[in-house]
């Protein structure tokens, strides 16, 4: 099965240093679960400008884990809400993001328990 | 010449300012201070940073918090000097125009060459504090030189005119 997530920029980033490799996916693991949720919320409740605001936050993180289809999916989640168009398509698009993180998360999980 | 010595990461973003500090941490000489908030920015701004790297959006800081534009305006305001780099997610040339507008050095959109470009940012702003500090020597220099060839084109007049000296000095 294909990996979701592509440690090699932080691998780099760190230098391959365990401590930090851990530090950063631990804050990623911290930080994600609760974005997630804070953007179905936002989008149950019809706040376009707060999903904007929490897919905006989320984004380079979700670019520094690597993880694969998710920074072009939150990109797009972020600009349909910041403009309000096609928001129809958003419950989709953030279910399938919802899954990516979800597979990430247990990805990182792993790859944390190992390093 | 004024050095870097004191750098402020601003940013809502912990992870971001984590990673940037991390990655500045091989410059030992460099005093690197994170905020999470513009308004605790502000309440340090004593600390005389002469690079601040600033966030663009501070949503995550609370409804009330205030925006990057904000802030960068406050900085400038209270300490003219200091160097404002910009880093955002946002990769809009509009955004980024604007915050030039009001003075930040620079514009860095927060993605896997950020830090890489946070680093060239520091160097451009030491080159142009180099360049700004020589300008303002070759200035001084320039005065100094004025001043003392004035005073000597006086010094002959007076003399002339007392007849210290002539036109047809003895030893011709």
């Amino acid at each position: 099965m294909t990996k979701t997530i592509n440690l090699t920029f932080l691998n780099t980033f760190t230098g391959g240093n365990p401590d930090k490799m851990k530090k950063y996916i631990s804050m990623f693991l911290n930080y994600c679960p609760g974005q997630l949720e804070e953007m179905k919320n936002q989008l149950e409740a019809g706040n376009y400008d707060g999903l904007r605001g929490t897919a905006h936050a989320l984004k380079p993180q979700i670019t520094y884990m690597g993880i694969s289809g998710g920074e072009e999916l939150i990109k797009k989640i972020e600009n349909l809400a910041g403009t309000k168009t096609d928001v129809g398509t958003l419950p989709v698009m953030l279910d399938n993001f919802h899954k990516i993180c979800d597979q990430a998360i247990v990805e990182l999980k792993m790859e944390i328990a190992s390093v | 010449m004024k050095q870097v010595k004191t750098i402020f990461i601003v940013d809502d973003d912990q992870m971001q300012s984590s990673m940037l500090q991390d990655y500045l941490s091989k410059y030992s000489t460099f005093d690197v201070h994170i905020f999470n908030s513009g308004e605790e920015c502000l309440k340090n701004i004593s600390l005389d940073p002469q690079i601040v790297f600033l966030d663009y959006n501070f949503d995550k800081a609370g409804i009330n918090a205030m925006n990057g534009i904000d802030i960068l305006k406050e900085i400038k305001a209270q300490k003219p000097a200091a160097e404002v780099v910009m880093i955002s997610g946002q990769d809009r040339i509009d955004v980024a125009v604007n915050t030039m507008k009001y003075g930040a050095f620079d514009y860095i959109v927060k993605s896997e060459s950020a830090f890489h470009r946070s680093e060239n940012a520091i160097f451009n702003i030491i080159k142009r504090l180099k360049l700004q500090g020589e300008a303002s020597l070759y200035k001084k220099l320039t005065i100094t030189f004025g001043v003392a060839l004035l005073i000597m084109i006086i010094l002959v007049i007076v003399l002339y005119k007392t007849g210290v000296i002539s036109k047809n000095p003895g030893w011709v």
